[in-house]
Parts: C-alpha cells; sequence; structure tokens
C-alpha cells in the first residue's frame, strides 16, 4: 500500500503556469487546460493553473471561445512555472445589435475598440457614428459635417450623452474627433428614432456613450499620434477592487499662425475616474473636459482689399466644458440598474477685438437615475428620473456690420439685438415601462410613460410611447414601437422669442431581424415621424417655427462574418423629411433620399489587417442664391435667396481604405496604419461660395484624394 | 478639419471688387435739402452698364423706403417705389431707415442698392490726390515691397506724369473713422491699398499675391476712370468719379470735376465750348467738336436732363444716368477745365 502510494505520488508532478492575455498582460481566468493525459483544469481569477501529470511529455491544450486555442508540448516535471500568453479570438467587428431586451425599436452599438481600426474613424470611435444608418451621409469635412442629421432630424434635435449625463456637444470643431477621450469608452449607442421612455427631450436621436468600469487587472496604457493631434491613457488598479484612469489628448498645431488664423483651431480633452469594481456594484467618481477655440479673421482676406482687412477686427470663438460627478451601477440578482449625479459647466464665447460679443456660460446640477427589476419571470419593471437644473449667464452685443460673419458661430450676437440675463431653468424627467414577456413564444411588450416639464417654457407633457417584439421564429425577430415625443427649444432661443413652442412628435418604427445561419445577419427598418412645431435656427435671424414636418424611411441593414477573420456590414436607405411652410412642403436640411454605407474588413494574418469603408448619399438640400442687394453704407452686397432648399448638393461617395500591421508583444502592442481616403471629383465639393456681389457661383472642392499616418501603442 | 479646408481649393471668380464691369450699382449717395421747410433727400448712384459709365437707353430706376436692405430682395421691377427717376427728390421718412433703389436695364438686368439714411455723418470727398512712386515700377517691384510697412515709406512725386508700369499713390483725405474704396472701369491696373485713406496703384496687371511668379503686363497708354467710394461707420457714404491720363493720352480736356473729355483739338482755358458728338472709344460715350475757348452765356442752355443750376457739362451725368448719351448727343454745351 505505502510503496504503491509513494509511486503515485512520485509519478503525478504539477506542471504549474499562468495565462495571460498576449499584447497586454493582463491574467485570463476561466481558460481550460486539457492534459493529452487526460487532465482538466481551469485558470482561475489570477489566470493560474496547476495540473498534476505524470513524467514524461505531454501535451497542453488551451481553449476558450474568446481566445485563440494554444498548444504546448511539455517535459514533466517541468522545470518552472510556465507563463504562456493567449491572443484574443476577435472578429473585427464594429456593430453589434443584440437581441436584447430593450424598449427601443432600433439600437446601433459600437465597440469602441475594435471601431478604432474602422476606416475614416481616424482612431476616433464616435466619427463611426457619422457612418451608421439613419444619419445622413454628409460631405465630411464641410462646415455641415458633424451636426448629426438622424432620420429626419437636424443635429440639435438630438441629445449626447456620456454615462447618463448630457454633454453639450459630441465633436471638436464639429466633427475632427469626439469630446470624449475614446480610450475609456466601451460603447457608443446610437437610438435614431423611436427610443423608450428613458430617454426624453428630443425629437431626433440619441447617442449615449458608456465609459469604461471594470477595474483592470494590471496597469494599461495607450498613445497615440496622428498628423493633427496626439493623446494617451493610462489605467492602473489599485487596491480593494479600486481602480483609477485618466486619459488626454490634444490638438498640436496651434504652433502655427497666418493670416486668416492668427491662432490656429485647437481643442483638447480630457477625463479622469476613480472607481471601485466589485462583483454586483461599479463606483465611479469622475471629473472630464473638452475645449475648442481659435482666433480668426472676420473678413475672408482672399475677397477683402488689404487696407480693409487691417481694419478688420479678429474675432475669438471659444467653448469648453467640464463635467464632475460621480456614478454608481449595480448589477445583483433580478435587478439592475444606476444612479449618476453631476455639475457640468458649459461656456462658449464668440468675441470681435472691437469690443462686441456673445457670451453664454451654464452651470447645471444633471442627475439621472435607472433601474430594472425582474419581478417575475414574465414581469420586468424598469423606471428612472433625468433631472437638470441650470443657471445661465447671458450676455449678447450687436456685431454690426459685422453681423453675417460672425452669425454661424455666434447666431445671437449675429442678430444684433444684444441682452443680458441670467435665467434659471429646470428640467424634469420621470419615466417608467413594463416588459411584459410571454415566455412560450417570447414575445416581449414594452408599454411606457415619460412625463418631461421645462419651467423655463413653463411646458409640461406626458409622453406615452410602447415597443412590441416577437420572436416569429429561431432566428427572426419583429419589432414595433410608436410614441410621443417633445422637445423644447434652447435657453438662448427662448430668451430671444420667449413664444416658442416645445415641439412634438409622434414617432412609429416597425422592423424585421432575421439572422441566417448564425453568420448573416438581415435587419430591414420602417419609421416615420409626424411632427407639430418644428423649429429652425438659421444661422441668421431668429428661430423659425414651422406648422408641421413628417418624415419617414426604409432602412436595410446586413452583416456578415466569416470564421472571425471577415467581417462585413453593410446599409442601404431610403428617406424623406419635409416641413410645411404657408407656401407649401419643402424639404428640410436633412432630407436625403437615398443613402448607403459598406464596412468590410479583413485579418489577413501576420499581424497584417485591412479595411475599406465606402459610403454614397443623396445630396443635401440647399437655398440658391438668385441675386445680390449691393449696401451703399458698407459698399457690401447682401444675398438674395431664392426658395428654400430647392435645390441640392451634387450626390457624395467616398472611400476610405486602412491598411494597419500589429506587433503584438507579449504584454505591449505596438500598431501602424496607412490610410487615405478617395472622393470623385464629382462629390468633392465641400460647399458653395460666391463672388463678392454673389453674380458668379463656384464650389469649394475639397481634396479628392487624401493618405495619412498613424500610430498607437498599448500595454 | 482646417487642415483640410486648407488643402481644400477654389477657382477664382473673374471679377473683383475694383473692377468696374458688368450692369451693376457701384456708388450711392444722398444729401438732404429743404424745400418748403419740408425735407426731401437727394439719392443718387452710379450706374455701371454693360461696362461703361454711360448708355444710349436710361434704366428705369425707382427710389423708396424701406425698413432694411433685404426688404429689396422680394422686390422686382414692378415696385413702384415712392419716386422714379435718376436722380430724384424723395421726401425724407425718418422711420424706415434705408434708401432703396431699383434699377431695370433694357435687357432685363435689374439691380438692387439700399443706402442707410439718416445717418451720423456723411463723407465730404475733396480732390483726389495722385502721386508718383519714384523707385519702383511694375517690372522691379517684390513681394517684400509689399508689406503695408514698406509701402507707407516709397518716396513718391506729387502730380508725376504716369507711364505704363508706373505706380501710382491715391488718397483722399477724410475725417477720422471713415475710409475709402478704389475701383476703375475695365478692372484696369491693379489696386493696393494703403490705409483707409490711400491706395496704390499700378499701371499694369499683376497677381499681387503671386508677384514673385505672375505675368505683369503694362495697362495701354490712354485714360484710365476711377470711382473713389468714401464711407462712415455710420452709413454714410460719398463718391468722386474721376480720371487719369497714363502715357499718352488721346487729344482731350480735363473737366474741373476732374473727368476727361475727348476733344477734336487740343484745348486749354477755363472754359472751353463745344458740340457733343457720339464716340464709343471714349469713357464717357462723347466727343467735344467744333471746339472754341468761350464762356458760358448767362443764362446758358444746357439739355433738360441737366442738374438744375448747372452751368458745367459734367460726364457724370452719364454715369449716374442723369442723362442718357442719346439725349446728349448733338448738345452744344460749355466746359469748365481744370
Amino acid at each position: 500500500m505505502i510503496p504503491s502510494l509513494l509511486t503515485a505520488l512520485a509519478l503525478a508532478a504539477p506542471v504549474t503556469g499562468e495565462l495571460r492575455l498576449k499584447g497586454a498582460g493582463d491574467p485570463l481566468p476561466a481558460v481550460e487546460v486539457r492534459a493529452s493525459t487526460g487532465q482538466v483544469a481551469l485558470s482561475d481569477a489570477d489566470g493560474r493553473f496547476s495540473l498534476d501529470l505524470p513524467d514524461g511529455r505531454a501535451t497542453l491544450v488551451f481553449e476558450s471561445l474568446d481566445y485563440l486555442p494554444l498548444t504546448l508540448e511539455v517535459q514533466v516535471p517541468a522545470p518552472a512555472p510556465l507563463t504562456l500568453f493567449l491572443a484574443p479570438a476577435r472578429a473585427h467587428e464594429v456593430v453589434v445589435e443584440a437581441f436584447k431586451p430593450s424598449p427601443d425599436a432600433t439600437r446601433h452599438i459600437v465597440d469602441a475598440e475594435q471601431a478604432m481600426e474602422t476606416p475614416g474613424t481616424l482612431e476616433d470611435t464616435v466619427r463611426l457614428v457619422q457612418a451608421l444608418p439613419g444619419v445622413a451621409v454628409q460631405r465630411e469635412y464641410s462646415p455641415q459635417n458633424g451636426s448629426l442629421s438622424v432620420r429626419g432630424s437636424s443635429g440639435w434635435e438630438n441629445r449626447y450623452y456620456l454615462d447618463g449625463i448630457e454633454v453639450p456637444y459630441l465633436y471638436h470643431f464639429k466633427q475632427y474627433a469626439s469630446v470624449f477621450p475614446t480610450a475609456q469608452i466601451d460603447t457608443l449607442e446610437l437610438y435614431p428614432s423611436s427610443f423608450g421612455p428613458e430617454y426624453g427631450d428630443a425629437t431626433g436621436g440619441v447617442v449615449e456613450a458608456i465609459s469604461k468600469a471594470d477595474a483592470p487587472k494590471t496597469l494599461h496604457g495607450t498613445t497615440n499620434l496622428n498628423y493633427v493631434m496626439g493623446g494617451a491613457s493610462l489605467t492602473a488598479p489599485l487596491q480593494e477592487g479600486w481602480w483609477i484612469s485618466g486619459a488626454g489628448r490634444r490638438s498640436f498645431l496651434d504652433s502655427k499662425a497666418d493670416a486668416q488664423y492668427p491662432l490656429w483651431p485647437r481643442f483638447y480633452d480630457f477625463a479622469l475616474r476613480v472607481g471601485k469594481d466589485t462583483p454586483a456594484r461599479k463606483t465611479q467618481f469622475f471629473a472630464m473636459g473638452a475645449s475648442d477655440s481659435y482666433d480668426r479673421t472676420l473678413v475672408e482676406l482672399d475677397v477683402a482689399d488689404p487696407a480693409e482687412a487691417l481694419r478688420s477686427p479678429t474675432f475669438s470663438w471659444s467653448r469648453a466644458f467640464q463635467i464632475v460627478g460621480g456614478e454608481r451601477r449595480w448589477s445583483i440578482p433580478k435587478e439592475d440598474g444606476r444612479i449618476v449625479v453631476a455639475l457640468v459647466r458649459d461656456a462658449r464665447e464668440g468675441a470681435m477685438s472691437t469690443g462686441p460679443s456673445e457670451r453664454v456660460e451654464r452651470l447645471a446640477l444633471a442627475s439621472r437615475g435607472d433601474a430594472q427589476r425582474t419581478l417575475a419571470e414574465w414581469l420586468v419593471f424598469a423606471g428612472g428620473w433625468e433631472l437638470r437644473g441650470e443657471r445661465a449667464d447671458i450676455a449678447v452685443g450687436d456685431a454690426g456690420p459685422y453681423a453675417a460673419n460672425v452669425a454661424a458661430e455666434a447666431p445671437a450676437l449675429g442678430r444684433g439685438v444684444p441682452f443680458s440675463g441670467t435665467p434659471s431653468r429646470a428640467r424634469v424627467g420621470l419615466y417608467a415601462h413594463t416588459h411584459l414577456v410571454d415566455v412560450g413564444h417570447e414575445a416581449r411588450i414594452i408599454p411606457g410613460l415619460r412625463l418631461s416639464g421645462d419651467t423655463l417654457g413653463r411646458t409640461a407633457t406626458a409622453e406615452p410611447r410602447v415597443m412590441a417584439r416577437w420572436r416569429a421564429a429561431d432566428q427572426t425577430e419583429l419589432k414595433l414601437a410608436g410614441g410621443r415625443y417633445t422637445q423644447a427649444p434652447d435657453t438662448l432661443s427662448l430668451l430671444s422669442r420667449p413664444d416658442l413652442p416645445r415641439t412634438s412628435s409622434w414617432q412609429v418604427a416597425a422592423g424585421i431581424e432575421q439572422t441566417v445561419a448564425n453568420r448573416l445577419e438581415l435587419l430591414l427598418d420602417a419609421y416615420a415621424k409626424r411632427l407639430k412645431d418644428p423649429l429652425d435656427y438659421p444661422s441668421s435671424g431668429l428661430p423659425v417655427v414651422y406648422d408641421r414636418g413628417d418624415a419617414w424611411g426604409l432602412e436595410l441593414t446586413t452583416r456578415y462574418r466569416l470564421r472571425e477573420v471577415f467581417f462585413l456590414w453593410a446599409y442601404a436607405s431610403v428617406a424623406r423629411t419635409h416641413v410645411e411652410t404657408p407656401e407649401g412642403r419643402i424639404p428640410t436640411d436633412a432630407d436625403q433620399p437615398y443613402a448607403g454605407g459598406l464596412v468590410a474588413s479583413w485579418d489577413v494574418g501576420g499581424g497584417w489587417t485591412l479595411g475599406a469603408r465606402y459610403r454614397v448619399g443623396a445630396g443635401l438640400p440647399l437655398t440658391p442664391i438668385l441675386g445680390s442687394v449691393y449696401d451703399g453704407s458698407s459698399d457690401a452686397w447682401r444675398p438674395i435667396f431664392g426658395e428654400e432648399n430647392s435645390e441640392r448638393y451634387p450626390a457624395y461617395q467616398k472611400i476610405d481604405g486602412h491598411l494597419e500591421r500589429t506587433w503584438v508583444h507579449d504584454s505591449w502592442t505596438l500598431s501602424a496604419y496607412l490610410e487615405a481616403w478617395y472622393v470623385p471629383k464629382s462629390s468633392a465639393q465641400l460647399y458653395p461660395t460666391w463672388s463678392y456681389d454673389y453674380a458668379e457661383t463656384g464650389w469649394v472642392m475639397g481634396p479628392t484624394f487624401f493618405p495619412l499616418l498613424g500610430a498607437r501603442a498599448s500595454f | 478639419m482646417w487642415i483640410l479646408w486648407l488643402l481644400a481649393c477654389q477657382q477664382p471668380f473673374g471679377i473683383d471688387r475694383h473692377d468696374l464691369e458688368g450692369t451693376r450699382v457701384a456708388a450711392l449717395r444722398a444729401r438732404t435739402t429743404s424745400e418748403g421747410g419740408v425735407p426731401v433727400v437727394h439719392p443718387e448712384a452710379v450706374f455701371v452698364q454693360g461696362g461703361r459709365l454711360w448708355a444710349d437707353e436710361a434704366p428705369a430706376m425707382v427710389w423708396g423706403w424701406v425698413e432694411t436692405p433685404d426688404a429689396l430682395g422680394a422686390l422686382g421691377a414692378g415696385w413702384e417705389g415712392d419716386v422714379q427717376g435718376p436722380a430724384p427728390a424723395l421726401p425724407l421718412d425718418e422711420d424706415a431707415g434705408w434708401i432703396g433703389l431699383i434699377a431695370s436695364t433694357a435687357d432685363g438686368a435689374i439691380s438692387r442698392a439700399a443706402l442707410r439714411y439718416p445717418v451720423e455723418a456723411r463723407p465730404e470727398l475733396g480732390p483726389i490726390a495722385v502721386s508718383r512712386v519714384d523707385d519702383l515700377t511694375l517690372s522691379t517691384l517684390e513681394a517684400a515691397d509689399l508689406e503695408a510697412e514698406a509701402r507707407g515709406a516709397w518716396a513718391v512725386t506729387p502730380e508725376g506724369p504716369l507711364q505704363p508700369g508706373d505706380i501710382a499713390l491715391l488718397g483722399a483725405s477724410l475725417a477720422e473713422g471713415q475710409w475709402t474704396r478704389w475701383m476703375a472701369l475695365d478692372g484696369a491696373g491693379t489696386f493696393a491699398e494703403l490705409d483707409a485713406e490711400r491706395s496704390h496703384w499700378i499701371a499694369g496687371e499683376v497677381d499681387l499675391d503671386a508677384i514673385d511668379t505672375a505675368t505683369r503686363s503694362p495697362v495701354d497708354p490712354g485714360v484710365v476712370s476711377f470711382l473713389t467710394l468714401a464711407l462712415d461707420p455710420s452709413g454714410g457714404s460719398d463718391f468722386a468719379l474721376w480720371d487719369l491720363a497714363v502715357g499718352d493720352a488721346p487729344t482731350g480736356l480735363f473737366t474741373a470735376t476732374g473727368r476727361f473729355l475727348a476733344t477734336d483739338t487740343q484745348v486749354s482755358g477755363p472754359w472751353v465750348s463745344g458740340t457733343l458728338v457720339a464716340d464709343d472709344t471714349a469713357h464717357s460715350g462723347l466727343r467735344l467738336e467744333g471746339t472754341a475757348h468761350a464762356a458760358p452765356p448767362d443764362p446758358v442752355q444746357l439739355p433738360p436732363c441737366a442738374p438744375t443750376g448747372a452751368t458745367s457739362f459734367d460726364p457724370n451725368w452719364l454715369a449716374t444716368a442723369r442723362c442718357t448719351r442719346a439725349e446728349l448727343i448733338g448738345a452744344s454745351v460749355w466746359v469748365e477745365t481744370r
């Protein structure tokens, strides 16, 4: 008995080691380790494993759905513990739309890290939002780009959130890069229309970014650099589940100067987070902010006489916001939710060197709470609130003869009606909805209600919404949603025109989601909106109220993946949107009869990735200029506009290519990429331009081909 | 974004704001008189028609009070306004704020213009001073010379004769805060403004933004017509039309108002009489024949379109559309010379 036991002990030697993520060094838990001799083990939370194997040679296979399998020959007993690195098994998939209980008819989810490699995003996940179905295809780098037109809405009809707190704007200078440090973003969600009652005060779409709140296992960092900006981020674990994360980006070309831009446009953003991650709860405190600013001359130097240019005042424009707050997320059996409270400062100023300026500074206390509890297998209840109390400090001067030159950036200054004030405003939204589930047939009905109130506009609304989903077959799901949506005018507009009404909208959306062989997904979405009192904010003059408006559209989206190395995503849409004026129905600025897009990525192997993106869209409406009035008091010409939106830009097409080489070392990764775009000459018009007296019309043309290089490193 | 905007390009337009070309209102001014104790406004416009400062057919000019210049955009040739004609008497409406003008020519072209009125101050343009830059010409000009500071230090000879390729310094005298604009008929020459009151004018064509590589071509010898516009920040304006001889000028005289009038023989003297005949090559569209030295009789006989109280013929009557060339052909006139 004793000899046989000793023999067994001698033959069963332990093979130990730890598994880590290749390129980052994170410990990998729950990886199955299988020996050719039949023993099996799972790696623990620290990635460690241990197998008792008989002496001699053995083959170990490491397998997990999340990582590429690894096979290893070992000699038992092993001379030392093993340290092995597993590569992630991922497809270059950028848009995920889960069949997940949701009160929203359509939701597009962007995985932040993978979206960075998508051609055309320039390492900025949020830029991909501009390419999602339902978002009008804009001429990239034109002045209009970045003002998201979602399912017929204009940019001011949307709301942008970071972890439930509304951020004042989404993109630096409307388009170049998002105001969120991408390194800290986990996912981005776009709700194009007919969303659930958890969001309100928006007749357009909603974009919400969700930050990473998981405690890292080890220290991580990234740095990136391209031709305009550089950035870095660092995330580190602290003790007892606490972690800290910091990120920042800054443009670096403002050291240059030229006559038109005495101080070049510059921007930066930053975020600092401290959090605690436990299995059921995640808590974080954050401080973040962004800033955009530049100085420019008020006259176009190409047109102005030299002496006129010398006389011209300069115009300094800046916008910045800072947010500090805290968030708690929890997920316990049958219940999950979040509460976030933040203080938001949003300041913008457009000032002429001669004195007149438009200054708006808002200080807001914002809070949001969302909770969902499963009461029974067939019943889920959700509810929450959204509160925002703000005080604004507003001072607006008169730009005088330069009104038209400042209207785009400082519209109130351009209106020439000086005023000042310190209005206070409180907006509240309360919502609730229930998920009624027919378990057997997997049908789900989600009726909900949102109550909204606004003290400045003195409005209160009740907005019923309902959504239904039905899994008609194993891989087929039908959906239908509808409801009422309202939006209050912004504070500055309400002060300048107190009679502005709250826009209301009835919206309906329906669709079918079909999966084929778990590889091909097809989604067909249809939507319609009917608006009462839609607003328009022209670049000069007061806001305009139309009587009615409407929008409808059809969107077909497909996704295809092949063996985790090839991914294809494409969509096509047809849509129309109009408003009713006393002269008749006219298309809105966002009316795009057709649009389409395609994203493909291919993991070629050997560290090489190839990607391409194609976008096409009908030209957006344009109001022609028919002539001019000579202003003899300033020797300038004022345009005479033709019928509103009666002409269109040419159709737009753009192809982006992305070639990336990644060197994955055991605990750090380096990537270098070449990106290039091609815009056919017939699509290269950025915006129209006119001769000094509007007698001649031309186009400012963008480059048809543009390459750029970039690099990033992470550990 | 801005980088790509810098990469963006735009084809240049054919006409810049210094060129008096096409058909358009090029300048406006107005003054107030009292008629029977009632203030009356007398607006006046420089009207370029087909690139000329004269026309055989008068444009239909309708004047009226409007609240904003933009209001004119919705008005067409059918607008009745308050008064009609090239130099009307317009009863003052202080509430309106702007004088509006719609001018229609026989070919259907419509020009709209507006002038703020009344204003706090109206510039008074005196004689335009013309000097010749001494040491630089079109052929020797370099990019470094074009800096405003360098140009301000250029030595000049007052009233020096100009040859094609020479550089002139044009100057007006205005009140503090007022400024000038400079234009030339047919886009002749090249302007380079110096400050609020002065501009250099190069008697040649050159792209100043690319002077090191641009083609340089002197203007042809002859007479160049200029329009100087003076503006006040309050919206007041004044203008002066004047001509300048470059190189060998054709036979003719300069009127007391600075305009050139072609004549059949070279004459001089404070007053010259003659008969106006059509001359398409002349900047005023007219030439004076049968010239003689003669002071005007009292009372002087002038064409019906002449302004009340005038004694000397002035080619500016055509430029402001007060007279058509057809109305003046065959008229005997007296001209006060410079």
